[in-house]
């Protein structure tokens, strides 16, 4: 299991349709935004399933200016 | 209420998020106070990859980096990380890391078509120290060279550059910066006579106005892409040009988006520069005080091999001389570029070049423009780099917050260890070049070395020939990295070490330089790298390297910031780190192999040493002792170099460097560094650093301690030695090769963002390699259709050269426009530099990747 944290930005007008789709794609949740455009939110994947596609089909949602990673921790191993 | 584990973790990413975001999400706080650091030990460090140079944090346990994140004291990145970023702790940690020298061997011995066998390090460096020696002698000055890195920590290139100037006296040492970013500095020298950029990043907050000229910064350089958004987003008015040969993602934010036929941006440029001219829009005092007006020699050709049609056809091969003119002259040279002219010969709309030179020219808007490599890659790329400093000039439009032309750069430390410390066959550290002989007597002074020891760049010192161990006069020594191959077809040079670069895969034309070169039988060459690249394979003796954090280290970024790191972990097996490969293969070359007798008769001390007592323990290198290496906290570092070597040789190295830059008697001012202690403890600094402060934005009062006893806030473009800076007119020339009926389309090479480069690192991080696997050709539908292939199929990109075979793309995230293709150069398994053409900038010697004529056929 891999827990990232990503900064998405949109304009400010099309925020609330993007949350509700990002909202809807599997390992994302959304904890919050500001009125500028940016939505924090958080991306768990096990590693079979790359979170580089997640992070690509985040950049693809229709609106999304940018996603930008902030931390990531691999969980899985024992440390 | 306890947190599991994974409770913890997501808490810690959610509060970093939010930390960078600028967002208080609720209880998330009060979560963390709860928990303790998990035994992981946090240090900062340089991000590995592009010019940006972000800070990231490592977090080690147990001699093994367990977790990063964006470093959120870091005013570059602001806690933020681009994908590449996110999972660079990966790349030490590939399952083919070299941890042993590999030589060709037959029958025990060396031999050319010998496999690779492991030897030692002391074999390693006797065979190599026999072919270097033996073809010094043979062959001169340019019979051996280095082929260095804008990825090489600053020390690195130092110890480099003394290594081939001083101790093999010879000029064949250049770095890859020379395929991303001498144009921009061949333009910084014309233009203002001191290198780098006269802004910095804040301007992303500053600017108005954002103009895009041959960047993709959405996928190249995300992090000030994230930071140039959030201006747009929050700042009324703002507006973002971009201009390029293809649609990118950056044209989803763009508010101007301009897709042009390659080379017109130079018309489009003039034609900038005659709308301010025409609607009387320039700031006269600004030029009246400031600036020089001068027209650049024409019909150049394009840095080919001197037999090459092209270069015989051209009236002035290689001539960069420019003249002095008058405004009116000036304005007169640009007025033939109409709006009509640039628009017909762009094929951008009119009314999309008007917007575009209404912002240049509306006195109120702050400009900032920047560029990457679609204007370095260039065949004028010196030229375009200057007209863009022609339209700021004009309107006085620099070294303020927001208003800035700014060259950005592709690599960590392009700017740090390439052009700064000076590893370019004609440079010499802070600006000093080989051309004069003054500076090289004032680098042998620093260098305790016997006057004449530096190659000068046409072998003459003090009016007289310079002599050679081969017996013959020293002679013409300079050699850029595009002849560096050709030399080595040529059998003109013999031994060549590459070094922390990938340079079979990078360069252009592989089919008919590149490869013949380096496997011509009598021709010795070294790879050192972390990876079996394209380069290693195709070498004689691999040398395994301990890679960025497994060494201490310092990178110099895009805004002239220093930013050093501590060594985090231990490099692989007997994998060693560039500068200890530097320093240890030294000991293995004698003076006497190297140097002619009159040479060494001048300082009879250095009789019978090796060039390591004489470059490295020479009293200033070695200074500083042994020492546990700690961060204000009180954690403890490895620094291996100076276990092995018995001194601090980062710090002896730094030091020594800043006698260079920050010494009181140096010939060129503009550069100062602070101590080497200092840069631990910041988040880098900009230099000029003078008593501890450093410079945000140069050559402007109140800003740039260099610009004193003029009026408060005036400019004074101390470069060059009347204090104005350079505007040249150059013309619209066309591509060296442009299609034609037969290679009926354009080829622009480049990056995506997931790998860097040639994919050396990122494809071996497996989230990174499986979103991005292989390159594709980016085409339009049409013209995919036109050549009956369908989006996925398997297509062959031909040119006179050389061909490779790969799957057509017609809906990614690059939409060419009908006629051109984009093919990235990552791909080990597609080489696109077999297709590539070598043809540069005559000026600046840099490949034009972006332009070549090819078909596309199925495959």
């Amino acid at each position: 299991m891999n827990i990232s944290g990503v900064i998405v930005k949109a304009y400010p007008e099309n925020l609330v349709t993007i949350k509700q789709t990002l909202s809807t794609m599997a390992g994302i949740e959304v904890h919050g935004n500001n009125e500028d455009g940016r939505i924090v939110i958080t991306v768990e994947q096990d590693n079979a399933n790359s979170i580089s596609d997640m992070l690509m089909e985040i950049q693809d949602v229709p609106g999304v200016l940018s996603a930008a990673m902030i931390y990531q921790q691999d969980c899985s191993s024992p440390n | 209420m306890k947190l599991t584990r994974r409770d913890f973790i997501k808490t810690n990413a959610i509060a970093a998020t939010a930390t960078a975001a600028g967002i208080t999400i609720p209880g998330v706080k009060e979560a963390l106070a709860k928990v303790d650091s998990d035994g992981v030990r946090w240090d900062k460090a340089a991000c590995r990859y592009c010019g940006t140079g972000c800070s990231v944090l490592m977090g080690v346990k147990d001699g093994k980096v367990v977790a990063s994140q964006g470093d959120p004291d870091a005013p570059v990145n602001k806690g933020l990380n681009c994908i590449k970023g996110y999972f660079l702790p990966k790349i030490l940690y590939g399952e083919d890391r070299l941890t042993k020298p590999l030589l060709r061997k037959k029958n025990g011995k060396y031999d050319k078509n010998g496999d690779f066998t492991e030897v030692s390090w002391d074999e390693a460096f006797k065979t190599m120290a026999e072919k270097f020696t033996a073809a010094r002698k043979a062959k001169g000055a340019k019979g051996i060279g280095m082929f260095g890195s804008g990825q090489w920590t600053l020390w690195e290139g130092y110890a480099a550059s003394k290594l081939i100037k001083a101790g093999f006296r010879s000029n064949s040492l250049d770095p890859n910066a020379r395929h991303c970013m001498a144009s921009a500095v061949g333009a910084f020298m014309r233009g203002f006579g001191i290198d780098e950029p006269m802004g910095c990043y804040d301007d992303l907050e500053h600017a108005d106005v954002f103009v895009l000229w041959g960047a993709n910064m959405a996928e190249m350089h995300p992090i000030l892409w994230s930071r140039l958004t959030d201006t747009r987003l929050t700042k009324p008015g703002c507006e973002v040009h971009v201009l390029s040969t293809f649609e990118h993602r950056c044209f989803e934010l763009a508010d101007n988006g301009m897709v042009f036929t390659p080379q017109t941006d130079l018309a489009i440029c003039n034609y900038i520069a005659n709308y301010i001219i025409q609607n009387k829009a320039y700031n006269q005092k600004f030029i009246d005080n400031h600036v020089n007006f001068n027209i650049t020699t024409t019909d150049i050709g394009y840095g080919l091999r001197d037999n090459h049609p092209l270069q015989k056809a051209a009236k002035n091969p290689n001539k960069g001389k420019f003249n002095k003119c008058s405004f009116d002259e000036y304005a007169k040279a640009v007025s033939e570029y109409t709006v009509e002219k640039a628009s017909k010969m762009s094929g951008v709309p009119k009314k999309n070049l008007e917007r575009l030179a209404k912002a240049y020219a509306d006195p109120k808007k702050k400009v900032t423009s920047f560029w990457t490599m679609g204007m370095n890659q260039h065949t004028r790329g010196v030229w375009m780099n200057g007209l863009v400093y022609n339209i700021h000039l004009l309107m006085g439009k620099i070294s303020e917050p927001g208003n800035s032309p700014f060259s950005l750069t592709g690599q960590p430390s392009a700017c740090g260890t390439a052009r700064e410390v000076g590893t370019f066959t004609h440079r010499l550290p802070a600006d000093l070049v080989t051309k004069k002989d003054a500076h090289c007597k004032f680098a042998e002074k620093v260098w305790k070395l016997p006057a004449g020891t530096i190659p000068r760049h046409n072998g003459m010192s003090d009016n007289a020939a310079q002599s050679d161990i081969s017996g013959k006069p020293m002679g013409k020594t300079l050699i850029h990295a595009v002849a560096m191959h050709r030399a080595l077809k040529d059998g003109v040079m013999n031994c060549f070490w590459v070094m922390c670069n990938n340079n079979m895969q990078a360069a252009a034309n592989f089919n008919e330089e590149s490869y013949p070169g380096w496997r011509a039988k009598d021709n010795f060459i070294v790879v050192s790298d972390p990876y079996p690249t394209v380069s290693a394979q195709a070498a004689d003796l691999i040398l395994p390297t301990a890679m960025w954090i497994e060494k201490e280290g310092a990178y110099g970024n895009a805004e002239r910031r220093t930013q050093f790191w501590r060594q985090q972990v231990k490099g692989p097996g007997d994998a060693k780190s560039d500068l200890w490969q530097l320093m240890e293969f030294s000991k293995y070359v004698k003076v006497e192999d190297v140097w002619p007798a009159d040479l060494i008769a001048k300082k009879p001390a250095y009789k019978g040493k090796t060039l390591f007592d004489i470059l490295y323990k020479n009293g200033q290198v070695d200074k500083f002792p042994k020492q546990q290496v700690t961060d204000s906290e009180g954690n403890k570092y490895g620094n291996d170099e100076m276990d092995h070597f018995g001194f601090y040789a980062q710090k002896g190295l730094f030091e020594e460097y800043r006698m260079f830059n920050s010494a009181e008697n140096i010939p060129k001012k503009g550069h100062e560094m602070a101590p080497f202690d200092a840069y631990h403890k910041a988040r880098g600094l900009r230099w000029p650093v003078i008593n501890g402060k450093e410079t945000l934005w140069r050559f402007r009062e109140g800003y740039d301690p260099h610009v004193k006893d003029v009026g408060k806030g005036e400019v004074k473009f101390y470069g060059k030695p009347d204090g104005k800076a350079n505007i040249i007119f150059g013309p619209y020339e066309p591509a060296a090769e442009s299609p034609d009926k037969e290679y009926d389309m354009w080829l622009s090479t480049g990056r995506v963002l997931e790998h860097w480069h040639s994919g050396s690192m990122t494809r071996r991080v497996p989230e990174l390699y499986r979103a991005v696997p292989d390159a594709v050709v980016f085409m339009h539908k049409d013209d995919a259709k036109k050549r009956r292939l369908r989006n996925g199929a398997m297509c062959k990109v031909v040119s006179r050269r050389g061909e490779i075979t790969a799957r057509v793309e017609t809906r990614g995230r690059n939409k060419p426009p009908k006629g051109l293709i984009f093919v990235p150069w990552f791909d080990a398994g597609r080489l696109i530099n077999k297709v590539t053409l070598d043809a540069t900038d005559p000026l600046s010697k840099e490949t034009d990747y972006k332009k070549c004529a090819v078909k596309v056929v199925k495959a």
